[in-house]
C-alpha cells in the first residue's frame, strides 16, 4: 500500500532525513559531562531561587550553564566558543574584558564610600583580605599551574567577580569559566565561609567591643575621594586603570550631585544589562567539554583556601591592629572579613554575625568600610598581577 | 568681547591639542632595524641588495612620516639627511606597521630609496619635520657590519627591549620572531615559590590604601583647620551677628508655628476627626450573558 512511498529513493531519503535529524538533537548528543554539568546549572538555579543566594549572579550564570551545556552537533554557528555564533559575539565582552570595567562603574555609582572616609584607619584592613589572593597564588604555584594561571586564580580570593573575570580573560583565557563559576560560587557562599572562621578566631570580649559611631562626611570630602583615589593607586598602578578608572568614575557621578541621570543609568539599567550579559556568557562558557577537567577541581579547591586565608588575614589583622589602639577606639574584629570584596554581603555577615552576641552592636556601617576598601585593594592587587605577569 | 575672546582661546587649545596628538604620534616611530651589509639578504623593488633602515610605528594611531628626516652621521662627523616625501602614501604608517628604506646614495628612485649609503656610516638618526629634533636614533656598532646580520630592536629574556643583532632578519615584519620565555615564566623561573610576589605586590597593596588614608585625613585636617578659623572669626568678630542669627532663626520658627496653626483652623483640620471613612467594595460583576450590547441585533454594514 505504502510501495509508492519508497519508489524512487522517497522513503531512504526521508529516512536519512530524519537519521540526520536524530544526529543534530542534542540528545543524540549528550554526554555524561553535559548532564554533570546541566546539574550544576540547576543547583546554582536552586541556590539563587530558593536559597536566595546572591540571585542576580547565580541565576543568570545557572541559567547560562544550562544554555552552555545542551548538547549540539558543532559546526552550527550555535556554541559560545563557535565563531560567528550569537553567544560568541556577547561572549567577546568578556573575553576583551568589557564587562567588567562596565560592572566596576556601576558598583562605584551605587556605593558610599562615607563608612570608609569617616575613618580611614579601616583601609587597611582592605589591603590585608588580599594576603587571600597571594596565598591562593602561592598554592597554585605550587601545584604545578604557570604563574599567569596561578595570578588569575589567585584573584578568586579577591572575592570579586568582575575583577577575577578581568584578570583570566587576560592572563588565563582557558581557565576564565571555572574562574568565574569559582569566584561567583564562594561569593554566594560567603554567609557559609566565614561565620566559622570568625567565631574561631575571636573571642567572646572581643566580639561584644563597641566602635565609635561613624562621624558624619561633607559632600567635599565624598566628591575629593573618587578624585585622589584614582590619581593615587592608577599613579602607582596604572595596569587597574580599567577598573580603578571605571569605579571611580562611577563614584564621582554620584557624589558630585549634578549628574545623577548619569549615575542613575550606570547603577540601574547599565549595571542590570551588563550583569545579565556577563552572567548568562560566563555560564555557557562552562561547556562539559571545556570545563569538566582536574584543572577545573583545583580551582575550585584554592578558591575555597583562598576565600578562608583573606578572611583569616581580616579578622587577624584587627585583632593585631587593635594592639596598637586605645581603648575605645579598638576594632571589632567581626568586621575584619569584611575586608574581602564581597560588597555587601561580606559587611551583612559582619552585622549578623555581630548581633548575635550584642543585639544592639550594629556593625554593619563599619564593615562596608573595610568592605569598599577591599574592592579598591583587590583591584590594585589585579593591577598588579597583570603588570607582573601579564 | 568675552565670548570672542572665550573662542578664540578654545580655537587655540584645539590647535595646540591637535598639534601635540601629531607630536605624540610621530614619537612613537622608532628605527627598528638595519642591515648594512646586505649580500644575499632583502632586495629592493629594483631587484638589487641594498642596505636599509626599517622604521616602525610602535603607537598605536596612524603616524605619517612624510616631511620629516632620515639621516645618518659618517665616521668623519659629516652628517647626511634625507627628507621624506611627504605626498607618498607609503609613509603614512599604520599602528605597529613599519616601512624599509633602501640605502643606496641616489634619490632617482622613488621615495624608499635615501641619497645616503650607510658606508661609513656611525649613527642612523630619525628627524622630526624641523630636520633638528631627533625622535630616535640607532649607532652602528662592529657587530652590525656582520654580512647579512641585521641589528635593531628586541624583547630580552627579562622582557625589556633592547638593542642589539637580531637572530634573523625580519624586512617589514616584527624582530620577536624567535620563540621567547613568556613574562609571566620568566617571573616564575626568578619566583619560584611565589614569595616575592607576595610581599611585593602586598607592600604596594597597603601602601596605595595607606597612601589614600593619609591623604584622606591630611585634606579632613585641612578642611577642618578651615572651617574652625571660620567658627573663630565667627566667634570673636561675629558673635553679635551669631546671636542676631539664633534669634532670627527662633522668630521664623514662631512665624512658622503662627502660619501652621492658622491654616489649620481655616481649614477646620483637626488631629482626630469624628467620623470614619471607609471604601465599600460594590461589586458589579460583568457577564456576557446579561449583557445588553450581546442582544442587540448588528445593523447591516452599508457601504
Amino acid at each position: 500500500m505504502f510501495d509508492f512511498l519508497f519508489s524512487g529513493g522517497f522513503g531512504s531519503f526521508i529516512v536519512e532525513n530524519l537519521q540526520q535529524f536524530w544526529s543534530f538533537t542534542g540528545i543524540h548528543n549528550a554526554t555524561s559531562g553535559h548532564l554533570i554539568m546541566i546539574a550544576v546549572g540547576l543547583i546554582f538555579l536552586y541556590l539563587g531561587i530558593a536559597k536566595k543566594f546572591e540571585p542576580m549572579l547565580l541565576v543568570p550564570i545557572g541559567f547560562g550553564i544550562l544554555i552552555g551545556n545542551i548538547p549540539f552537533s558543532p559546526g552550527m554557528q550555535i556554541g559560545i566558543y563557535e565563531n560567528g555564533s550569537v553567544l560568541n559575539y556577547l561572549y567577546f565582552g568578556v573575553v576583551q574584558g568589557v564587562y567588567p570595567p562596565l560592572i566596576f562603574l556601576g558598583i562605584g555609582a551605587m556605593t558610599d564610600f562615607s563608612a570608609l572616609l569617616s575613618n580611614p584607619k579601616l583601609m587597611t584592613i582592605g589591603a590585608a583580605a588580599q594576603f587571600g589572593i597571594f596565598g591562593a597564588y602561592i598554592a597554585a604555584l605550587a601545584l604545578g599551574f604557570t604563574a599567569a594561571e596561578a595570578g588569575a586564580i589567585g584573584i578568586i580570593g579577591g572575592a570579586d567577580g568582575p575583577t577575577a573575570i578581568f584578570l583570566a580573560s587576560k592572563l588565563a583565557p582557558d581557565l576564565m569559566g571555572a574562574i568565574a563559576v569559582s569566584a561567583y560560587s564562594y561569593m554566594a557562599l560567603v554567609p557559609v565561609i566565614q561565620p566559622p572562621i570568625m567565631k574561631l578566631l575571636t573571642t567572646e570580649k572581643e566580639r561584644t567591643i563597641r566602635m565609635r559611631p561613624p562621624r558624619a562626611v561633607t559632600q567635599r570630602e565624598k566628591i575629593l575621594f573618587p578624585i585622589i583615589g584614582l590619581l593615587l593607586t592608577c599613579f602607582l598602578v596604572p595596569s587597574g586603570l580599567p577598573l580603578l578608572g571605571m569605579l571611580f568614575f562611577g563614584n564621582l557621578l554620584k557624589e558630585s550631585g549634578v549628574t545623577k541621570r548619569l549615575a542613575n543609568t550606570a547603577s540601574n539599567q547599565l549595571m542590570d544589562i551588563v550583569t545579565i550579559l556577563l552572567g548568562v556568557t560566563v555560564g555557557a562558557s562552562t561547556q562539559a567539554t571545556t570545563f569538566l577537567t582536574p584543572k577545573s577541581i583545583m580551582i575550585f579547591g584554592l578558591g575555597a583556601a583562598s576565600f578562608i586565608v583573606a578572611t583569616t588575614a581580616g579578622v587577624c589583622f584587627v585583632k593585631f591592629l587593635n594592639l596598637f589602639l586605645k581603648e575605645g577606639n579598638k576594632i571589632n574584629p567581626l568586621i575584619g572579613n569584611a575586608g574581602v570584596s564581597a560588597v555587601p554581603d561580606a559587611a551583612r555577615i559582619s552585622q549578623e554575625v555581630g548581633l548575635h552576641y550584642d543585639r544592639s552592636n550594629y556593625l554593619l556601617m563599619h564593615a562596608m568600610g573595610p568592605n569598599v576598601a577591599g574592592v579598591i585593594g583587590s583591584a590594585v592587587a589585579a593591577g598588579l598581577l597583570l603588570g607582573f605577569l601579564g | 568681547m568675552k565670548k570672542i575672546l572665550n573662542i578664540i582661546a578654545l580655537g587655540v587649545a584645539m590647535f595646540v591639542g591637535v598639534n601635540t596628538a601629531s607630536a605624540q604620534g610621530i614619537n612613537n616611530v622608532k628605527i627598528n632595524e638595519i642591515l648594512v651589509v646586505n649580500q644575499n639578504n632583502y632586495v629592493d623593488d629594483y631587484g638589487n641588495h641594498e642596505s636599509w633602515i626599517e622604521l616602525m610605528n610602535t603607537g598605536y594611531e596612524n603616524v605619517n612620516i612624510g616631511g620629516c628626516y632620515l639621516g645618518v652621521v659618517l665616521k668623519d662627523g659629516q652628517e647626511i639627511k634625507y627628507f621624506i616625501p611627504a605626498s607618498d602614501n607609503r609613509m603614512k604608517l599604520s599602528p605597529q606597521t613599519y616601512v624599509v628604506f633602501f640605502c643606496e646614495g641616489t634619490d632617482t628612485k622613488g621615495a624608499l630609496h635615501t641619497n645616503f649609503t650607510l658606508d661609513n656610516a656611525e649613527k642612523v638618526i630619525f628627524y622630526n619635520a624641523n630636520g633638528k629634533d631627533v625622535i630616535d636614533e640607532m649607532v652602528i656598532t662592529a657587530e652590525a657590519l656582520t654580512p647579512d646580520v641585521s641589528y635593531g630592536r628586541y624583547t630580552n629574556a627579562e622582557g625589556d627591549i633592547t638593542i642589539g643583532v637580531l637572530s634573523s632578519t625580519t624586512p617589514n615584519a616584527s624582530n620577536e620572531n624567535t620563540i621567547t620565555t613568556p613574562r609571566h615564566e620568566v617571573f616564575r623561573q626568578r619566583d619560584k615559590s611565589g614569595i616575592v610576589m607576595t610581599l611585593t605586590a602586598m607592600s604596594v597593596v597597603f601602601f596605595a590604601l595607606i597612601l589614600i588614608f593619609l591623604v584622606l585625613k591630611a585634606f579632613t585636617f585641612l578642611m577642618n583647620n578651615d572651617f574652625s578659623k571660620k567658627k573663630k572669626q565667627a566667634a570673636t568678630a561675629g558673635a553679635p551677628a551669631a546671636a542676631e542669627k539664633k534669634a532670627s532663626a527662633e522668630n521664623d520658627e514662631v512665624v512658622a508655628a503662627i502660619a501652621t496653626a492658622l491654616d489649620l483652623y481655616r481649614q477646620d483640620l483637626h488631629d482626630r476627626e469624628d467620623m470614619v471613612i471607609t471604601i465599600q467594595n460594590v461589586g458589579r460583576r460583568y457577564s456576557p450573558w446579561s449583557s445588553k450590547i450581546h442582544g442587540l441585533t448588528a445593523l447591516p454594514n452599508k457601504k
